[in-house]
């Protein structure tokens, strides 16, 4: 298994689209950061209204005080691409063309000839994802605690125990998700189910669809046990018991989609 | 028990009723099939005919109905047993965007290798050392199938097992290619190797397994086979029934076998002319006449159309 992980690696290394992957992220965080100075900073106010961006000083003068007093680095990160689904979303369309490329390119042949548990496949590839999710998440963490230093430090720091809190548990569900993209993609070997399931799931359309039609009969609490629902609402800061839930959820739904995804390529030839 | 293991352990496969079943269609018919270590096995028939499921049931991409396959005389799930196989099944699985090198590298790691001047030799001996650096989505279909016979090659397996391996190659390349199996059959390596082009099997196989409908039809050694193929004498007359009956009047020992109302085949016969002679004296016409060698495309037509061979044995290995 830590064979095809290394093998995997190598492979990733050499991926244009783990290089967009993170362009897109590293570019959505700037962005981001910006347009906060832009609204919250007196430099900022002045460097809008020589852009012209009038707009946005009435902005300014409505939130800049509001979110001053209500985000710190941790807020922003979720607010930049966590809690919509962007992060999820950008990832998961890259694991899906990861795993697809295996069966397209048919290197899987000179893989599964060798390691004949297929199991331990699905096991290299969720630890992959797992690593490179962690990788990325951290990344992504260095990336904003430096805009906001770049930018004049104008956002609190988020407390280490709050940041490892959010980030633990992010990391976990985030990994379920990108197991259950690693399922489809096993199970359809077709790279746009992979990315249309990705689409649908990360954007909170297919549960928000789900939820409304079960909503009709006053059966929509489902949606508190899902990947979705749990990474947009989950908690920040460790309060109580009640806040682990959001670990067991992602552990449940990632041991189920590694299960399902290692069934499916057994049952399966190649 | 160790018995029965000592003789496992002379074949590199060995399967025991192998079936592989897809919903109602049986691709693979209880196949029995041996190869012994050291052997070239020349795996032959028509397309559909459930070549390259076996050999992926081999290679551990497809899982049997039923049946077993035992690999150097241990299960075919056995680890130790699955690392000592190398194969190339239908086409070479290679990443389009990755050079030649890197795809050998990736492999390499999947072994376990951490030396890759293993990589360097298995691209030299396939005759790609200079195109290494190129991305494998610029290479020609021949180049592909170098490279993935070069990745079979990694890991210095003992048994390589070939779906078509010549397939796009030019004749230069399908010579170089014979070359490395044989100089690695010499070497002790054996081979299983599926191909439709005959006569380049021909060349190099020790062994040879015909299989037909799902179901091994002939499994012979080539000395089998060069036995069963040997020199005939054919007669094409305008009545093969009287051309006979005065043949085997004149030389009972010959063996006849009329393939039609006008053609007659007869092994063991040395020298034709007086056979010409008697038939022409005799008021029977002859159209044409002549020595004639059976080749494995031959052979192998016959044995599909469910032909008996040579002097009418149904030869089994």
């Amino acid at each position: 298994m830590l064979n095809m992980l290394r093998m995997d690696f190598y492979r990733l290394i050499r991926s244009k689209s783990l290089y967009i992957c993170l362009g897109l992220l590293a570019a959505a965080s700037v962005l981001c950061y910006w347009m906060i100075w832009l609204v919250v900073t007196p430099q900022g106010q002045a460097a809008a209204e020589s852009l012209g961006m009038t707009a946005y000083l009435y902005t300014a003068e409505d939130f800049g005080p509001q979110i001053l007093q209500q985000y710190d680095t941790l807020d922003m990160l979720r607010e930049i691409c966590m809690d919509g689904g962007a992060y999820t979303c950008i990832l998961g369309i890259f694991t899906a063309l990861f795993v697809y490329m295996d069966f397209h390119s048919g290197f899987l042949k000179n893989t599964l000839s060798l390691h004949r548990n297929r199991w331990k496949y699905i096991c290299s590839k969720t630890l992959l994802a797992a690593l490179v999710n962690l990788c990325i998440l951290l990344l992504l963490l260095g990336l904003c605690l430096l805009l906001n230093l770049f930018f004049g430090g104008m956002l609190p720091l988020a407390g280490p125990g709050e940041t490892l809190f959010y980030l633990s548990w992010a990391w976990l569900n985030t990994t379920a998700f990108l197991t259950l993209v690693i399922f489809i993609s096993s199970f359809t070997r077709s790279s746009a189910a992979g990315i249309v399931v990705t689409l649908l799931l990360s954007s909170g359309l297919a549960v928000t669809l789900v939820a409304q039609f079960t909503g009709l009969f006053g059966a929509n609490e489902w949606i508190k046990y899902t990947l979705y629902y749990n990474l947009s609402y989950g908690p920040s800061l460790y309060t109580g018991p009640g806040d682990l839930k959001t670990y067991a959820i992602s552990l449940v739904f990632l041991t189920v989609y590694s299960v399902a995804a290692a069934v499916a390529l057994s049952k399966r030839d190649i | 028990m160790n018995q029965n293991h000592e003789r496992s352990a002379a074949y590199a496969v060995e399967t025991m009723a192998l079936t592989k079943m897809y919903q109602n269609k049986t691709a693979v018919n209880r196949l029995d099939m041996r190869v012994r270590e050291g052997s070239i096995y020349g795996f032959i028939g028509r397309n559909g005919a459930g070549k390259s499921t076996t050999l992926k049931m081999l290679c551990g991409l497809a899982s049997p109905t039923s049946g077993d396959i035992r690999l150097f005389g241990r299960p075919d799930n056995d680890a130790f047993a699955a690392r000592r196989i190398g194969c190339l099944i239908e086409s070479a699985g290679l990443y389009p965007h990755m050079t030649a090198r890197q795809n050998a590298v990736m492999r390499a790691k999947c072994i376990g290798l951490t030396d890759y001047s293993s990589v360097d030799k298995v691209l030299e001996d396939t005759g790609l050392a200079a195109a290494g650096s190129k991305k494998v989505k610029r290479f020609s279909m021949g180049m592909k199938q170098r490279l993935g016979i070069a990745l079979a090659l990694l890991g210095n397996p003992d048994l390589l097992i070939l779906d078509e391996p010549i397939n796009g190659l030019d004749p230069e390349g399908v010579r170089e290619i014979r070359q490395l199996i044989l100089r690695l059959n010499q070497e002790g390596k054996t081979f299983i190797i599926s191909s439709h082009i005959l006569g380049e099997l021909s060349k190099i196989s020790t062994h040879y397994g015909i299989i037909k409908d799902g179901s091994l039809v002939d499994q012979i050694s080539g000395e089998e086979l060069a036995q069963n193929c040997k020199d005939y004498f054919r007669i094409e007359v305008d009545d093969a029934k009287r051309a006979l009956a005065l043949i085997l009047e004149r030389a009972p020992k010959l063996f006849p076998e009329v393939t039609d109302a006008r053609t007659i085949r007869l092994y063991g016969l040395q020298e034709g002319a007086w056979l010409n002679q008697l038939l022409i004296e005799n008021h029977v016409q002859v159209y044409s006449s002549g020595f004639h060698h059976m080749d494995l495309e031959e052979y192998f037509l016959a044995r599909m159309d469910g032909q008996t061979m040579g002097k009418g044995e149904e030869k089994n290995a």
